[in-house]
């Protein structure tokens, strides 16, 4: 690591997740993996520094699952292209806390709803991320600072992945 | 209840007058499981089947209408006015769509989503009928009473993701495509106002499903009189 210490690994791809560094010494294997919101995939990592902005990881992966979708069903046709709008508002510092709500239900939404696997699993980056990154979203949603702006605090955002 | 083997959730549902909403499910036409819209939840799945392609087995115990059923199927509507440009107010479809229809049924008063209005072409090549994509909600119904009623085979799926659209012949104008027999059967089955007959106005398009019907009926069951 250039910059100093592991901040997550990414496993699985764009429908895997990212696993935090206080969880590495998980074994690589396929129910350890799902366990935490990620997946084995094609078995490949992608280990990211203190640097990274999970909120653009994320949106990177997000934008890759809306372009991939075959256009089939509804809910992934249109909601990772939705999904991908709101995380875009997001990192652009144009969200409230309220919005994080709006995008955990539009994931789990996607994933019940979903034909195939691609939409099935297109929402587990954000998931992954919402559940051990909070403090990402709430500091690009400005909320980090003041967070009685939406009557709570950031850390009562809980995501079921 | 006891249903026949191999009797979709749907069929069986609506036997016993439990309606369940359906967008890309046509009568007469295979079914193709991709508006979500008819899943259910049965008991002992952790995932929801779509009612039009599933078939009910022995025991099978389904709930058609739950809290997180509605929620997700009012989502499906939303997401569907969020992603076209579906104007009512001089649809030619206004009050005879099914997208309507189901806006209501599900209790949607109006997008949460930002609307994106994409640009969409509109063909009038063909002397007879038109089709507008901004209204076009990909159903695949054109596709399939084409191909499979009327074994014409004009129209197709094009492209993926968001840019999903349906095209006539090889991308051609509609009007080029010498395979449409002009029979109208695609202006039927369309649920919105995306395909119309020339010089229809607002709120003014008819559709007679009852012709599809009949010619399925005929040919399955050997009834040729109306
Ligand atoms: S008018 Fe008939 S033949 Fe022509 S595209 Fe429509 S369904 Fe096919
Ligand atoms: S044109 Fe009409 S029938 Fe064809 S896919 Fe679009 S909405 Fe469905
Ligand atoms: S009617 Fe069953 S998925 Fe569309």
């Amino acid at each position: 690591m250039p910059d100093g210490e592991v901040k997550a690994v990414q496993t699985g791809g764009p429908s895997g997740g990212c696993i935090p560094a206080h969880l590495l010494d998980t074994s690589v294997d396929y129910e350890s993996l799902v366990a935490l919101g990620s997946m084995m995939g094609s078995g490949g990592m992608v280990v990211m520094d203190q640097e990274t902005d999970m909120v653009e990881v994320a949106h990177y992966y997000m934008d890759f699952c809306r372009e991939e979708s075959c256009g089939k069903c509804i809910p992934c046709r249109a909601g990772t292209v939705q999904l991908y709008e709101m995380l875009s508002q997001i990192l652009a510092g144009r969200a409230t806390l309220a919005d994080l709500d709006r995008l955990k239900d539009l994931c789990q939404f996607v994933k019940a709803t979903s034909l195939c696997g691609l939409g099935q699993s297109a929402p587990n980056p954000v998931l992954s991320t919402l559940t051990y990154f909070p403090e990402d979203y709430a500091r690009v949603c400005g909320l980090a600072q003041d967070p009685q702006r939406e009557g709570r605090p950031a850390e009562s955002v809980e995501v079921q992945p | 209840m006891a249903v026949e083997a191999g009797t979709t959730l749907l069929k069986a549902a609506q036997a016993v007058g439990i309606a369940i909403p359906v967008l890309c499910h046509l009568e007469g036409v295979s079914d193709v499981g991709a508006c979500r819209l008819c899943l259910v939840e049965i008991q002992g799945s952790s995932k929801l089947l779509p009612a039009c392609v599933t078939e009910a087995t022995e025991g099978m115990v389904i709930q058609t209408q739950t809290p997180t059923l509605q929620q997700h199927r009012r989502l499906i509507v939303e997401l569907l006015f969020a992603e076209g440009n579906h104007v009512c107010a001089v649809c030619v479809a206004n009050g005879n769509c099914e997208l309507q229809d189901l806006a209501i049924a599900v209790g949607m008063d109006h997008s949460r989503f930002p609307y994106r209005f994409p640009h969409r072409a509109v063909d009038i090549s063909h002397p007879q009928f038109g089709i507008d994509h901004n209204r076009c909600v990909l159903c695949t119904r054109c596709v399939r009473v084409c191909d499979e009623i009327e074994g014409a085979h004009v129209w197709d799926v094009a492209q993926r993701g968001e840019h999903t659209r349906v095209i006539t012949g090889l991308d051609q104008p509609w009007g080029d495509v010498e395979a449409c027999t002009r029979c109208g059967k695609c202006v039927d089955a369309c649920p919105t106002g995306a395909i119309f007959r020339k010089g229809t106005t607002v709120a003014e398009l008819a559709r007679d499903r009852s012709r599809l019907e009949f010619l399925v009926n005929a040919r399955e069951k050997r009834e040729w009189t109306r």
